[in-house]
């Protein structure tokens, strides 16, 4: 019944003080040199969606490696603070911030943390989409990091996708397809006639829906990398490739940035005949991994890849 | 779009054991000048907690730097303690709130405290109200009245999620009630509605828990929220964000509500050592 939630931890960065959770192996260390970072989300606390950050710690912990979940600032526990509009601030802009590394700093500062705290030389970034994206603004480049776990990694900015028009195609086929059901039903027709359509989303999406068809006629998919794709994740990304980074992207198949990520970065790999970083996909399961039977997929492929990284390390080092 | 913002209040994260039988994480925000008063903070349940967590944050800073040694902490499962979500009963909320009670008594070393609950948690404080001698003051906002028709609420999330992953419903409200009190388990949004929690909360009659509650109360209601009536206690309706929901606009410090609430809890807050 019990959990051992770990050791609660704070550190200073910038003026700001961060609050944290630091949990110590709880088996015999057997991968005593590399420690694990989880970072947040996005504007919630550490513990994660549905305590998705608690569960993988744990699970993380038992295999031997001490972890470390914070609150970056402005979030959750720690000091820091987003300006606010009084009517408040549209959450996507937020998250706009968050990609273009606000919290780096942060994560930069926990790597230091953790090797103080647990006496680890190495440290592997990960998170679940804004922490995937700090996860690899952080590390990249970062000389103690040696992998980087990044699970619904948003590839452009959330500003690139407040139109319907600029949603990945596959999203805008299966939007299309859900309005032309809808045809045939009666509320739905109801709903049209009392004015409670979206139609704002509806007229987005079936002209965007003609528009896709008039370029797959004409055009061919170019192998370079999406223009809409965010300049400081291509370069964050090609430093770690040229850094020798392991990556795995996690990606659930029922989420909209697995599609992007699909039709604007997976394209640019197709010519080569190793893709620099492991890419695994949860069927049927939403962003947030929200079902406990999707998370055990996802802790049976971290698990062995956390191995596999840290024995490799070790075996360089040698 | 970001700045750093001086926070002047002394914070202290705490592990304490609750009588539930796992060690629950806290913060206590420490009083910034005299010491007028201790509030215990009780989060809302589940998805709600996570929504709303920076906001009671914000709010515990607030009042600590208004003179009040305030706890923030999370229960048994949820947040930072130790324990699983679905082993949480309605019971083991009671008994973490007492717990927590208990905690800031002894590091203030006061005989009085106030409880302030958003949700469920108001739910819960309202219910340790009545039977525990110490508070003196209560702050509700929105407080489930309803538990019965709470739980169906949630069910309705699974149901939306059923239409989501299946585009039929395979299970109604009735049918998945009924797969929790035989055992089985029923997911909102990963959140994993149990038997025990499910059954109590069904038995729980509140009629009457909010004029029964000791001390003096407000209870904070959007203008559109059913109330019944209420003895002695402060009603107050205003207009604020459903914080507790996911938001498209981000409010860190929804203003009405949270001067409304420091203001009531100044002119009446005489708690004594």
């Amino acid at each position: 019944m019990k959990r051992q939630a770990g050791e609660p931890i704070s550190f200073t960065v910038n003026g700001c003080r961060l609050y944290g959770m630091l949990r110590y192996p709880s088996t015999e260390a057997i991968h005593q040199d590399t420690g694990i970072i989880i970072l947040n989300p996005g504007l919630t606390d550490r513990s994660g969606p549905q305590r998705l950050y608690v569960k993988l710690a744990e699970r993380f912990a038992a295999e031997g490696y001490p972890v470390l979940r914070f609150d970056a600032r402005g979030v959750g526990e720690s000091d820091g603070e987003w300006e606010e509009k009084n009517e408040g601030s549209p959450i996507r802009d937020l998250f706009v911030e968050i990609q273009k590394g606000v919290w780096v700093p942060d994560a930069r500062a926990a790597i230091d943390v953790m090797m103080s705290r647990t006496g680890v030389q190495r440290v592997i970034l990960g998170g679940l989409c804004g922490g995937a994206i700090t996860a690899l603004l952080a590390g990249a480049d970062h000389p103690r990091v040696t992998g980087l776990v990044m699970m619904g990694t948003p590839v452009t900015l959330s500003s690139a996708t407040a139109n319907v028009q600029d949603l990945p195609d596959e999203i805008l086929a299966r939007d299309a397809n859900l309005y032309l059901k809808k045809l045939l039903s009666p509320s739905a027709w109801l709903r049209l006639l009392t004015f409670t359509t979206d139609y704002k989303t509806l007229w987005g999406v079936l002209v965007s829906r003609f528009r896709l068809r008039v370029k797959a006629s004409s055009s061919r998919m170019s192998q370079a990398m999406n223009p809409k794709v965010n300049s400081l994740f291509l370069n964050a990304f090609e430093a770690a490739v040229s850094g020798g980074k392991r990556m795995v992207f996690v990606y659930s198949e029922n989420d909209y940035l697995w599609h992007e990520f699909k039709e604007y970065v997976l394209p640019s790999f197709q010519i080569t005949t190793s893709v620099p970083f492991d890419l695994v996909t949860i069927p049927h399961a939403n962003h947030n991994i929200t079902e406990a039977e999707w998370q055990e997929p996802l802790y049976k492929c971290l698990l062995p890849w956390l191995d596999s990284c840290s024995t490799e390390v070790s075996i360089r080092r040698r | 779009m970001f700045r750093i913002s001086e926070n002047s209040v002394s914070e202290e994260q705490v592990m304490f054991p609750s009588s539930s039988g796992v060690d629950l994480y806290g913060v206590v925000y420490h009083a910034r000048d005299e010491e007028k008063g201790a509030i215990v903070i009780c989060h809302p349940d589940g998805d709600e907690r996570t929504w709303s967590h920076r906001i009671l944050v914000n709010l515990a800073r607030l009042l600590a730097s208004h003179g009040y040694t305030v706890l923030r902490f999370d229960y048994m499962g949820q947040g930072e303690s130790e324990g699983e979500y679905e082993q949480g009963t309605l019971s083991t909320r009671v008994n973490d709130t007492r717990s927590a009670i208990e905690l800031l008594l002894a590091r203030t070393h006061r005989t009085e405290v106030g409880l302030l609950g958003l949700r469920l948690g108001g739910t819960l404080a309202a219910l340790v109200g009545t039977t525990h001698s110490a508070v003196t003051h209560l702050v509700l906002w929105e407080p489930i009245l309803d538990l019965h028709a709470h739980l169906y609420n949630l069910l309705r999330i699974n149901i939306s999620f059923q239409m989501v992953m299946h585009k039929t419903v395979l299970k109604n409200r009735e049918q998945l009630a009924e797969e929790i009190l035989s055992g089985g388990m029923v997911s909102i949004n990963g959140f994993y509605l149990a038997k025990e929690f499910f059954r109590e909360s069904m038995e729980t009659k509140l009629e009457g828990i909010f004029q029964r509650a000791n001390g003096k109360r407000l209870i904070v209601l959007l203008p559109n929220s059913s109330f019944p009536a209420d003895g002695d206690g402060t009603v107050l309706r205003l207009q604020f964000p459903v914080f507790w929901k996911e938001p498209k606009v981000y409010h860190s410090r929804p203003k009405t509500v949270m001067e409304e609430t420091l203001k009531w809890i100044t002119q009446h807050s005489t708690s004594t050592r």
